[in-house]
Order: structure tokens, then sequence, then C-alpha cells
């Protein structure tokens, strides 16, 4: 035997890489051609090729089952000559075993064997491999139909007869070589498909967390008995997004908002949004401060097509407004305590992150409440969620659940009710978020406290400070978040940071209204008084040409956990007699329900209170103490 | 989703069919994209349905457009349609007609 038929079944393992070149070069070379056989089958391939030069291309293992020596001769000679290196085996049993130690990428299979025979063999070897297309084509001297058929049922994929026609084979292969290669790709794409599910779905887990990590922030401030909120998402890290949390003056701030997308990227985006949001509220900046740099962010981080809309609101419990901003968003509703609409705000501007700050309108509105109003905001899921017929719920829908004088249950639980007996419960097709807040009584909010358990890390100290602001400081930015923040971070007062917050805010726009631009808090007692008296302050303000605000802060030690804050505001405009404007406003309770409450807040919170200079200087001596 | 584009002078008009959603949405790139057009309007007669997605593929053509409010024009918008470009005030961005 030469060369060609030497190499039977090898036990143990594949054909290294090693003997794959050995093997390609024994068939160049000139033992081959001496080989009968191989001079017969090269006199073909020659032919055909119309070269003398067999392809160097390695096309993988096959294997050439044959119980006849000249037949294995022959057919590995051919394969050969084609590209492929070859393995042969004498019968079944040595092709099932072959197979097992390494899996070849085609078969040619005789059909009468002894020991086991190509049928028997072909079902094993299916049940063997599992995981890769190997063809298997049956080559059979008995041209019965049946047998052929047989063939096919065991699990062949195409017969050839003997005598060999090298033409015939060589097309069947080209074609066999076609399935192999759809196969391999067709392997690969499911291979790609699941790394990249793996990878999306690591993806999801780490937007989970983001959004574990907002909601955690945000329970408290939800926690609280006059908000109920709901968020169903149509998947896990949807983009939408409710905040709450309470500013440094006891303001409650509120955000519903949707970003485009679902997914990491809007996870990303509803991390940012909630970074901000809760940063700057805590500061202490206003609602339009805080969209303003929402949208510079959003702008300066998102893609063109990636926008935020969003609904952000700030309820002043002591001056009984609520300041809404609506971008992009569903209707927001303010109601009264007998569920009649008193406000409708509507989206009035773009969405955040879409246009640049110059372009960008972040003038929010001011509605009057008083205790027991509540206000509804929803993302878009709501309105647009379809019934079994397709029917969107709607915005009368809506209304009516809203206004049900039959107000049983919680808005927010009223809404999700009807909302899942307008889709038949089935899963609706996109986010859901809602937001109903309750607004209370001003006592419930601040409490004057002389006994916050807290760590103070500073030895109280004495020192001062002066700011003083000109009518563009005003108008243009809201000095008051910095200086709380330099005030309670130099002597730590965090945890009293509230109430100084209360104190100076009350101040300062007291400075601001009645000093400078001499607004008469009478206005409020007008029936449209209310937005009048805010409208004038903008227009004023507007105008303002000159004058300034001075605050100035005096810190005292009484103790070695104990200090006094001395807070000082004056204006450089007309005096105002404190205790006429707002205690002499009249005899009606609505009256007072507009103003004057900032002054018994500020009695209510520090030790003492007075006016100077013909009202144009305010001192207010606030004392704190820490316990535990 | 499906998309017909149709040319005429310095316009092309691409009318969006069915739900105008994510699905279309590198459909709708390839059909402006490596065009050069004054003006794309975007007929949205067989338009069912329209989600933010599809807002942010708007936005991606006008900025492809040059980012004028002349850029992208809509029109044929159903009155559920149009809702959604209301809400999200894009009246501001592109003209709805």
């Amino acid at each position: 035997m030469t060369n060609d038929v030497a190499r039977t079944v090898s036990a143990g393992s594949c054909a290294s890489a090693s003997e794959s070149v050995d093997d390609a070069t024994v068939g160049k070379g000139a033992d081959r051609r001496a080989d009968a056989g191989g001079e017969m089958i090269d006199a073909a391939t020659d032919r055909d090729a119309g070269t003398g030069t067999p392809p160097a291309v390695q096309r993988g293992l096959a294997l050439v089952v044959d119980d006849d020596g000249t037949n294995r001769v022959i057919l590995s000679g051919l394969m050969r000559r084609l590209g492929f290196e070859v393995v042969q085996a004498t019968d079944g049993h040595e092709a099932v075993s072959a197979v097992s130690d390494c899996v070849p990428d085609i078969i040619l299979m005789d059909i009468m064997m002894p020991r086991m025979d190509g049928y028997e063999a072909t079902r094993r070897i299916r049940g063997i491999i599992v995981d890769k297309y190997v063809p298997i084509l049956f080559h059979t001297a008995i041209d019965d139909r049946r047998l052929l058929v047989r063939c096919i049922e065991v699990g062949g994929d195409d017969f050839f007869l003997k005598p060999y026609d090298p033409q015939l084979l060589e097309a069947k292969l080209v074609a066999v070589q076609r399935n192999i290669d759809l196969h391999g790709r067709l392997r690969e794409n499911r291979d790609e498909l699941a790394r990249y599910h793996a990878r999306q779905e690591a993806d999801m887990r780490v937007a989970a967390s983001i959004y574990s990590t907002i909601s955690n922030r945000q329970s408290e401030a939800l926690a609280q008995q006059d908000v109920r909120m709901h968020l169903e998402p149509v998947e896990a890290m949807n983009g939408d997004l409710v905040l709450a949390c309470t500013t440094p003056n006891g303001n409650r701030h509120f955000l519903v908002g949707d970003c485009t997308g679902h997914g990491l990227p809007a996870a990303l985006s509803a991390l940012k949004v909630s970074d901000i949001f809760y940063a700057m509220s805590a500061k202490g900046f206003a609602i339009a401060e805080i969209i303003a740099e929402l949208n510079a962010k959003l702008a300066m981080v998102m893609p063109v097509d990636r926008f935020f809309a969003a609904c952000l609101m700030a309820l002043d419990h002591t001056a009984e407004v609520l300041t809404i901003w609506n971008g992009g968003m569903p209707d927001a509703y303010v109601q009264d305590p007998e569920m009649r609409i008193v406000a409708d705000v509507r989206s009035q501007n773009l969405p955040l992150g879409i246009i640049d700050n110059a372009r960008m309108d972040s003038k929010v509105e001011t509605i009057p409440i008083k205790p027991g109003y509540s206000f509804f905001a929803c993302s878009d899921g709501v309105v647009e969620a379809h019934s079994e017929s397709g029917e969107m719920f709607g915005t009368e829908r809506l209304l009516r659940v809203l206004q049900a004088p039959d107000s049983a249950g919680d808005v927010v639980t009223r809404v999700r009710a009807a909302l899942a007996a307008h889709t038949g419960y089935r899963p609706i097709h996109d986010d859901v978020s809602l937001l109903h807040v309750v607004c209370r009584p001003v006592t419930e909010g601040v409490t004057s406290d002389d006994s916050i358990p807290l760590v103070i890390n500073k030895a109280p100290a004495t020192w001062s400070m002066r700011s003083e602001f000109d009518p563009d400081a005003i108008r243009f930015s809201d000095p008051l978040p910095t200086l709380i923040h330099y005030v309670t971070e130099i002597q730590g007062l965090q945890a009293f940071r509230q109430q100084i917050y209360t104190i100076l805010g009350e101040l300062f726009s007291n400075a601001v209204e009645h000093g400078l631009l001499g607004l008469d808090s009478s206005i409020k007692q007008e029936p449209a008084g209310f937005l009048k008296y805010y409208e004038r302050r903008e227009l004023g303000l507007a105008d303002l040409k000159s004058g300034s605000v001075r605050i100035g802060f005096a810190h005292q030690p009484t103790g070695a956990r104990s200090g006094e804050l001395t807070i000082e505001v004056s204006h450089s405009g007309r005096g105002f007699d404190p205790e006429a404007v707002f205690t002499n406003l009249g005899p009606s309770d609505d009256a007072r329900r507009f103003s004057g409450r900032g002054l018994t807040l500020i009695r209510a919170l520090a030790k003492s209170l007075e006016y100077a200079d013909g009202g144009c200087r305010a001192r207010v001596v606030y004392a704190w103490s820490a316990v535990g | 989703m499906e998309l017909m584009t149709s040319v005429t002078d310095d316009v092309m008009t691409i009318k969006v069919s069915g739900r105008f959603d994510f699905s279309g949405h590198s459909a709708l790139r390839q059909a402006y994209e490596g065009t050069h057009h004054i003006r794309y309007v975007i007929d949205l007669a067989g338009t069912e349905y329209m989600d933010s997605a599809a807002l942010g593929m708007l936005l991606q053509l006008r900025e492809f457009a040059g980012g004028t409010m002349e850029a992208v024009r809509i029109i044929n918008a159903s009155p559920t349609i149009r809702k959604v470009l209301e809400v999200a005030n894009f009246d501001r961005l592109m003209e709805v007609i």
C-alpha cells in the first residue's frame, strides 16, 4: 500500500496541523503519482480543472467509509484532489468510532459493509454530531430506488452511484459545500445573536440597578402621605421617571418625565436627570434654574434623536403657590378639594435636551393653591393606552375619573383601575406613570425644632459675612441657594438648613417685593389678584434699574454645642411697615391666605424678629443647639 | 412602517405608512442619507401611530437637513398625530401643516 491508503482510522485524535501539511505534501508529491489509483484520478481531475495542480486550499476533513480497498483509494484520492484531508474507515463500526474521535466535515458512506452497514452508521453518527452540519453522501453500486430513498431517510444528504463519475461527484460536492457554508453562517449568526443577547441582558441589569438606585433615593420623599405615585413600566428599564424631594426651605419638588427610548440609554439619561434634580433641589434652586441646567446637560450628552419630556412642579406650602413647567408631557391638572379642575397645565415647551438654553423657555406657570388642593401628572402611556378594539383611553376618560364625585380611594388607584378596565386587563403598550399630590396646611410642613439630633463636628465659632445684590443679580440669579450653602457649611448646620432657608427666603422676598418693587400685598385679595401680584412682580423686576439688597450673617457661640445665627436683610428701597403690610390686610380669612404667613412662620422658627430703619432692615436671631 | 419617497426639484417627499416608530429607524435614514435636497417633506397621510422614537427620528432628519425651521415640513398629520406633535411643541422646530 502506498501513502494514500496507509492512513486508516487514526485512533485517538484528529489529524493535527502538521499532519495536514504532510498530507498535502504527499498529495502533491511524486509518491502519489506513482500510485496506480492516484494516477487514474489525477488524470480525471486534471482534465476537469485544466491544470495539473491540485487545489492548495484546505477544505476540511473527509471521512471515506468503504469496505473495499480500491474504492477507498479512489475516493480518498479524489477528495484530496479537491482539497480535503482524508480519514478512512473500513466499515460502519469504524466510521462511528472515527466520528467519535474527531468530527469530520463530510462523510462518504458505503451502504453494504460487514459488521455495521451505512444506514446504521449514519443513524448513530447523526446521534453523535449535534452541533455541526456534516453532510453524508452515500455511494453504492446498487441502483435500487428503495435503498437510495432509505439513504435520505436515515439522515443522508445525497447519494452517487459506482462507478464514480468524478465530474458528477465534484458537482455534488460543490452543492454540499454550499450547504456547509450556509450552515456555518447560520451558526455564526446564531452565536453572534446569543452573545448579543447576553450583552443586552448585562446592559439591562446595569439599567435595572441604575433605576433601583434612583427609586431608592426618591422613596423617602414619595413615602409621605400626601404623595401617591405609580410607575408601571413596559419593561423594567423604561424611560419613565417620577422624582420627588424636599428643598431646604421645606418646598416640595416633583418631576414626572419620559425619556425617548428604553433600556440602558434611557437609564443613563434618567440617572443624569435625577442627579441634577436632587442636587439642585437640595441646594434650594428653583425649578426654572433646574430646568435650564437639565436642558443644557441633556442637550450636551444626548444624541440628536434623544430627548426628555418632563413636567416639573414645585409646591410651596408657605406661600400656597404651585409652580409648574411642562415640556412635552400630557396636561397636568390642579384640582380643588371638591375635585374641580382649577388649572390645566399643558405642554408649552419643547422637551428637554433638544435646543440650547439661549432658545429655551424655562418660564414657569404660577398657580395659587390652598390646603386640600391637589395636582396630578402622568406620562403619555395613560392617555394612549388602547382598548382591545384599539380605542385610546383619552383625555376625556381621564378627566372623568379625576373629577368623579364619588372620590372614594385615592386618585392614582382610581386611574389605574379605570385604565385596567379600559385595556381589558391586557399588558399596556407604553409606560404608565402617575403622580398625585395633595397640598397640606403649612403647619404640617415646617417645624421649629431646636432639638434635632445631629453630630456637630465643628465647634461653634464667631464669624460673619455680608453680601450685596444689585438688580441684575436679583433678576438673573437666585443668590439664596449659594448663600445658604456657605452658611450651613461654615458651621456644619446642615440639619438646620430648612429653617434657615425659610427665614432668609421670607426676608429676601419681602425686601425685593415690598422694599425695592413697592408691591402691595393687598392686591392678592382681589379675585384674580394672586396672578396679578406675580405678574407685577415680574414686570417690576424686569424694569428695576437701581437699588440693592444686602444680606448679612453673624454667628456667635452660646455653648459647646449651640449658637446663634443673626440674619440681617436690608434694602435700599422705600421703607414699609411690616406690621401694616402684613397684618392689616382686611377682615376676611382670604385676605390673610395669600400673605402674612411669612412673618408668622419666621416668629415660629426664630428667637426674635425685629424691623429697623423704617422697615428697611429686618433682623432675625436664630438659635440652634445640638442634642443627642 | 413603510416608506415611499419622491423627489421634485429641491424637495424630497417621504410618505410614511403604518406605525411610525423605531422599527423604521434605519429605513428612514437610508431614505435621506446621501441626498442634498433643500427641504424634506414628511407626509403622514398614511401614518396611524407615532411614538417618541419617531419624534427623535424627525429631529435627526432636521439636523441632517441643516437644522432650520424650513428644513423639514410635516404634512397630512391626523388629529391624533397632530396632538403628539403639539404636546412636544415640534411646531417650533419644523413646519406642521
